[in-house]
C-alpha cells in the first residue's frame, strides 16, 4: 500500500501553533502594563464601581409542594416524555422517545399503551377534551384523537403552508371549551385553529419567524383558560401570549432572559382557574408564575425553595398540567413531578 | 515622553489591537450564524442573542451559570437540548438519548461537550463540525495519538469483506447496521471508515458506540466483526 496512511485528516487544530506564542506576549504586555498603569494613577476606586451582587435569596418563590416524583413508570421506561394529561382517572404521558402514549394508574404502572392502536412518530403534545385524547404527531404533521379506551378515533392531516417545504410540524395542542382544536406548527410559525372536525377555521401568525402582536418565533405549547382564551408557548420570543378566543392579540407574559420573571426556553404552559399563568423553561430549569396581569409570582422547582440558585428538582421540565390545585410538570429526563398548590 | 507615559501607550495600542481583533470575532462568528440554520431570530435581530441570552442588568438571577451543574445532562448540553428537543429543531438520531452510549464528553469543560466536535457557528464543513473529515471525522483526534487498531479506507467491496448484517441499508440514514462509504466519507460507497463500525450518537448500548449490538452470550463484540469477518469467506 502506497497510499499515506492519515491523510488528509491529520492536521492541526486551528490553534495550535505560533501564533498562540504571539498572544500570550501580547496578552502579557497587556496585563503588565495595565497594572502598571493601575498602580500608578488608580483611576477609579475599585469598591466604589463595583456593582450591586444580585440578590441571592429570594422573596419570590411560589409556594408549592412536591407531592410525587416518578423517574420511571414500574415495569415499562419512557424516553425523553415531553408532555402528560389526565383523564379518566389515568395520567397519559407522552413518551416521546418510544413514540407512543403511556397510561399510567394511580401507582405509577402502566395500564395502556397506545403502540397497539397508533402508529406515531413524533409525539410533541397531548391535550384532551374530558373525554378523548388529542396527540399531536410532529413528523407526521398530523393530530390523532383517540377514544376514551385509547382506540384510535380519526387521524387529521394538517394542512401546509403555501409553498414547497411548508409541511406542518405541530408541536403543542390544546381543545378549546366549544370543541375547537388548537395546533401550533413550529416548521411555519403559525398557530391553526381547526373546528372539531379538523377543518381549518383560521390561521394566526405571519407564517414567518415574527415577535411582538404580530406572530411567533415557533410556537409551542398551547393551553386554554376557562373563558376559553388561548395561551401559546413563544419559544424564541422567550414569552407567552395570551389571545382572545378568537385569536386577538391580549398581552403576553415574560421576555427573553436569565433573571426573575424572564424567560429563557419556555417549553410548558398551564394556567390555572383564577388566570395565573405557569410556564416551565427549559433552560432556567425551573417553572415561573406570573399574575394574570403579567405581574412574576415566583418560581418552583428548587430542592432548598428559599434559594433560586440552589440545585433544581427538574433536569429539563417541558409539559404542563393543573388538574385543581395538582400540578403536573413532565421533564423529559426526571420523569414526572407533581406540586400541590394548595395553600397550607 | 516618561518612560511610564511609554509603557501605557503601549500598553494602550495592544488594548486597541486586541479589542480590534475581539470585535473581528465576534462580527465574523455572527456572519457565520447569520442564514444558517442556527440564525434563529427575527427578521432584522442579531442572531446572537437566541443562544448568548441577555440577562437584565437588574433583577434576581435564576441561575448563577447554567442549570444542572453536574451530570450526563450539564455543561452545554442544555443550551443545545432546549432547541433541538424536538420543538425548534426534531429530535434526531439518539443525540440526546441516554440510555445509548454517546462521545465522551466532559459536560462544563469548555470545548469538551458538543462543541468537542460542533461548533455552533457555521464551518463549512458540514454538520456544523469543527473540522473535516467526513465519516473518518474521528482520525481529526485519534490519530494523534496513533494509528487506531483497525485499517480503515479500506475498499471492502474490492477486498471481498463488504459487511453482509442484516441492517446494512446504504441509502438510510439510520444509525444502525455497519456503512460503507465513498472515498470523501459522505456518502454511500465501498470503503470502511470509522463511521462503519462506530456511531458518534446513538451507538449500541454496552458497546464503544459500535453499530452492531454486542453478542448476547459473551458481551462480545463477535456480531460487528463478523459482519464482514465471517467464518468461511477466507479471513
Amino acid at each position: 500500500m502506497d497510499r499515506l496512511p492519515y491523510s488528509p485528516y491529520e492536521r492541526q487544530w486551528p490553534s495550535d501553533g505560533q501564533p498562540t506564542m504571539l498572544f500570550v506576549l501580547a496578552g502579557a504586555l497587556l496585563i503588565g502594563g495595565g497594572l502598571l498603569a493601575g498602580v500608578l494613577f488608580k483611576p477609579f476606586s475599585w469598591q466604589g464601581n463595583a456593582a450591586p451582587a444580585p440578590s441571592r435569596v429570594s422573596e419570590l418563590v411560589y409556594p408549592a409542594t412536591l407531592d410525587m416524583e416518578l423517574a420511571q413508570p414500574a415495569n415499562e421506561a419512557w424516553l425523553l416524555p415531553t408532555a402528560a394529561t389526565s383523564l379518566g382517572g389515568l395520567t397519559f404521558v407522552l413518551d416521546t422517545g418510544n413514540s407512543r402514549v403511556l397510561g399510567l394508574d394511580s401507582a405509577g404502572t402502566p395500564t395502556y399503551d397506545s403502540s397497539a392502536a397508533a402508529g406515531l412518530e413524533q409525539p410533541m403534545a397531548i391535550a384532551t377534551d374530558g373525554s378523548r385524547l388529542f396527540v399531536a404527531d410532529s413528523l407526521a404533521g398530523q393530530v390523532l384523537v383517540l377514544d376514551p379506551a385509547g382506540g384510535l378515533e380519526t387521524t387529521i392531516d394538517l394542512p401546509g403552508a403555501p409553498g414547497a417545504g411548508g409541511a406542518a410540524r405541530p408541536i403543542g395542542i390544546a381543545v378549546a371549551p366549544d370543541g375547537r382544536i388548537l395546533v401550533s406548527d413550529a416548521a411555519n410559525h403559525r398557530v391553526l385553529i381547526l373546528d372539531g372536525q379538523g377543518n381549518l377555521l383560521k390561521t394566526l401568525g405571519t407564517g414567518t419567524r415574527a415577535a411582538g402582536s404580530e406572530g411567533f418565533n415557533v410556537p409551542g405549547a398551547l393551553t386554554v383558560d376557562a373563558s376559553g382564551n388561548f395561551y401559546v408557548v413563544d419559544t424564541l420570543n422567550g414569552r407567552v401570549v395570551k389571545l382572545s378566543p378568537d385569536g386577538a392579540f391580549i398581552r403576553d407574559y415574560g421576555h427573553l432572559g436569565g433573571t426573575a420573571g424572564t424567560l429563557s426556553r419556555p417549553k410548558g404552559v398551564a394556567v390555572d382557574a383564577s388566570g395565573r399563568v405557569f410556564v416551565s423553561d427549559g433552560l432556567l430549569a425551573a417553572v415561573e408564575v406570573f399574575a394574570p396581569d403579567g405581574t412574576y409570582l415566583g418560581l418552583i422547582g428548587r430542592r432548598d425553595p428559599e434559594d433560586p440558585l440552589s440545585e433544581s428538582l427538574f433536569v429539563a421540565p417541558a409539559g404542563l398540567a393543573l388538574a385543581g390545585d395538582r400540578l403536573l410538570v413532565t421533564d423529559r429526563f426526571a420523569g414526572l413531578l407533581a406540586f400541590d398548590l394548595s395553600p397550607n | 515622553m516618561s518612560a511610564t507615559a511609554r509603557v501605557c501607550a503601549l500598553a494602550g495600542v495592544i488594548a486597541l489591537v486586541l479589542l480590534a481583533v475581539g470585535v473581528g470575532a465576534v462580527l465574523g462568528e455572527e456572519k457565520n450564524v447569520s442564514g444558517t440554520k442556527h440564525d434563529v431570530a427575527t427578521s432584522g435581530s442579531p442572531p446572537c442573542v437566541s443562544c448568548h441570552i441577555q440577562r437584565d442588568a437588574e433583577g434576581e438571577l435564576l441561575y448563577a451559570r447554567e442549570p444542572n451543574s453536574v451530570g450526563p445532562y450539564s455543561g452545554l448540553k442544555p443550551l443545545c437540548f432546549s432547541c433541538h428537543d424536538g420543538t425548534v429543531a426534531p429530535l434526531k438520531g439518539y443525540v440526546f438519548d441516554l440510555t445509548r452510549p454517546d462521545h465522551p464528553s466532559e459536560p462544563g469543560a469548555r470545548g469538551q461537550d458538543c462543541t468537542r466536535c460542533h461548533d455552533p457557528h457555521e464551518t463549512g464543513e458540514g454538520k456544523f463540525l469543527k473540522l473535516p473529515g467526513g465519516a473518518d471525522f474521528c482520525r481529526n483526534c485519534h490519530f494523534r495519538a496513533g494509528p487506531t487498531d483497525h485499517p480503515v479506507d479500506i475498499d471492502a467491496v474490492a477486498a471481498g469483506m463488504a459487511p453482509v448484517d442484516s441492517h446494512w441499508d446504504p441509502e438510510a440514514g439510520d444509525f444502525s447496521g455497519t456503512r460503507l462509504w465513498n472515498a470523501e466519507g459522505t456518502g454511500p460507497g465501498s470503503d470502511v471508515k470509522c463511521l462503519t463500525c462506530h456511531s458518534p450518537h446513538g451507538g449500541q448500548p454496552g458497546t464503544d458506540m459500535n453499530t452492531v449490538p454486542p453478542s448476547p452470550l459473551d458481551r462480545s463484540a463477535a456480531p460487528l466483526c463478523q459482519s464482514c469477518h465471517w467464518p468461511g469467506r477466507g479471513e
